[in-house]
């Protein structure tokens, strides 16, 4: 618990500046100091420009103290460690020898097919005359 | 102490330089009148810059207190496993 205090302190102050900065950003006009429809007053110019300052500071502290706390925790085991990107697939290999020799008699065979059902007569295709009826086929 | 930390300290550090600003600020810029009753921006710049000066010399000061001592932990633990 020791070792996580210290960001759990961070985080607090983080959240503080936060709330402070936004403050000093509103309080000119919700405290009534900054007339309306008047340029922006000295105080006012301050406040805001001290106020942003703030905040962004407050956000900035809060965001590195939780990296670190989540690193401590993942250092420890009390969380999981972060998901790594799976590696790319390698790229597929030049065929060679007998793959290659597979290819080419595979790539022969669909063009032989296709050039066969393109020369066969339509209604003839596998080996099924689609115009003669299944009992004159029986009877011959 | 990773990069992180190192990184949260320096905007306390600022953080802390900026209240201590917004308490300034009103003498330094003259928006409190001298001999007068603090005016409403005048107390709250002092109310803000107090609170967020304490918050943050408080967590600056814990934060080193307990980097220190987790550093010194961590040397005795290795000094041992060295043994």
């Amino acid at each position: 618990l020791q070792t996580v205090t210290r960001f759990y302190v961070g985080i607090l102050g983080g959240i503080a500046g936060v709330l402070g900065g936004a403050w000093l950003i509103l309080a000119p006009f919700a405290l009534g100091y900054q007339p309306n429809n008047a340029g922006w007053a000295d105080a006012t110019k301050v406040d805001v420009s001290t106020g942003i300052g703030i905040l962004v500071l407050g956000l900035v502290s809060v965001a590195t103290f939780a990296a670190g706390l989540a690193a401590t925790l993942r250092a420890e085991g009390a969380l999981p460690p972060r998901a790594r990107r799976a590696p790319a697939p390698p790229e597929p290999e030049e065929a060679s020898g007998e793959v290659a020799e597979l290819r080419s008699v595979l790539v022969r065979l669909a063009a032989a097919l296709e050039n066969h059902e393109q020369t066969e007569p339509p209604g003839e295709r596998h080996g099924e005359p689609a115009a003669t009826p299944a009992r004159e086929r029986r009877a011959s | 102490m990773n990069r992180a930390t190192r990184l949260g300290l320096v905007a306390t550090v600022v953080t802390l330089l900026g209240a201590a600003w917004l308490m300034l600020a009103p003498f330094v810029v003259g928006y409190q009148p001298q001999g007068h009753d603090w005016v409403t921006a005048t107390r709250n710049d002092l109310v803000v810059g107090g609170a967020l000066l304490a918050v943050s010399a408080t967590a600056l000061f814990s934060i080193l207190v307990l980097s220190v001592r987790a550093l010194r932990r961590a040397a005795a633990l290795r000094a041992h496993q060295d043994c």
